[in-house]
């Protein structure tokens, strides 16, 4: 008997969070049904349009974290992330 | 040192041991999805970009700690540090977050679109407008699961784990999501490609 795959597992492999038996009886089925494949293309064009949706920080930003970064690096800092200027100054 | 192609977890060796360079390459390798995924959410640019150096001063105290012990899963608990910062902040300030639609900065103006023609990029910058305010429509549990099964990278399973319901509604709530854009799309003629 055939499996019937649902909207889930649609997700599921879009996400490519099935496991690899699963994977390719879904994509079996997709060659074999054609509603199921319409809808998996439904479910792939709206992630697609999800990606597309992207920003990223300012430079300013991403600066100031390397700099606190740096900081870390060059004190030395005891696990508490207090400075440790008895370390430094000797 | 060019760090492109080193997995995560060497990168983490690497700064653990004094490598300065290898944060900065783990910031670069995944700022867009960690400020993306805040920006969604608090919906304000100058309070998006407070959380995620406030995420990155998280990653590095802990690393710089020794305390970091995720077992090579570097994106997720970073996706983790940020989403507890995000209901931090929410929980302090005893707010939701609003629909932004005024004069401050938007997160799609400033999407590259160099290579493409000025009619294609006005076509795309109200195709990323519209996708918004679409998912801004959706019941709150159904926004949430997109934006941690997106654009967090979380798994079925953590987000299970995270909102404390079954991985199946997890997925049924995905499956709504994208049925109820769907129907939005429809409802308000929306046409999402160029």
């Amino acid at each position: 008997m055939k499996k019937t795959f649902t909207f889930n597992d649609l997700i599921l492999l879009a996400y490519k969070e099935t496991d690899a038996n699963s994977t390719e009886q879904i994509l079996n089925a997709l060659t074999e049904n054609e509603e199921l494949l319409e809808t998996y293309f439904y479910v792939t064009e709206m992630l697609s349009k999800l990606d597309e949706i992207q920003e990223e920080p300012s430079d300013f930003t991403i600066n100031n974290i390397l700099n606190y970064s740096k900081a870390l690096n060059i004190f030395n800092l005891d696990k508490d992330l207090n400075v440790n200027f008895e370390v430094i100054n000797n | 040192m060019n760090h492109q192609q080193t997995a995560d977890q060497e990168l983490i060796n690497l700064y653990i041991s004094g490598d300065h360079s290898s944060i900065e390459t783990l910031i670069k390798r995944y700022k867009k999805k960690v400020f993306t995924y805040i920006y969604l959410n608090v919906k304000d640019r100058h309070l998006a970009e407070d959380l995620f150096q406030d995420t990155f001063i998280k990653v590095i105290k802990t690393l710089k700690t020794g305390c970091y012990n995720d077992e090579g899963k570097f994106l997720p608990w970073v996706m983790r540090i940020a989403h507890n910062l995000v209901i931090d902040h929410f929980r302090k300030s005893k707010r939701i977050p609003v629909i932004g639609n005024s004069d401050e900065y938007d997160i799609f103006d400033t999407i590259k679109m160099y290579d493409e023609c000025i009619e294609d990029k006005m076509i795309t910058e109200q195709i990323h407008r519209d996708v918004k305010k679409l998912l801004d429509l959706l019941p709150d549990d159904q926004r949430e699961v997109i934006f941690m099964r997106h654009f967090a990278d979380m798994s079925f399973k953590e987000i299970a784990e995270q909102t404390n319901v079954s991985i199946n509604t997890a997925l049924g709530r995905m499956r709504y999501a994208l049925i109820n854009l769907r129907k939005l799309v429809k409802e308000k003629e929306i046409i999402l490609s160029l």
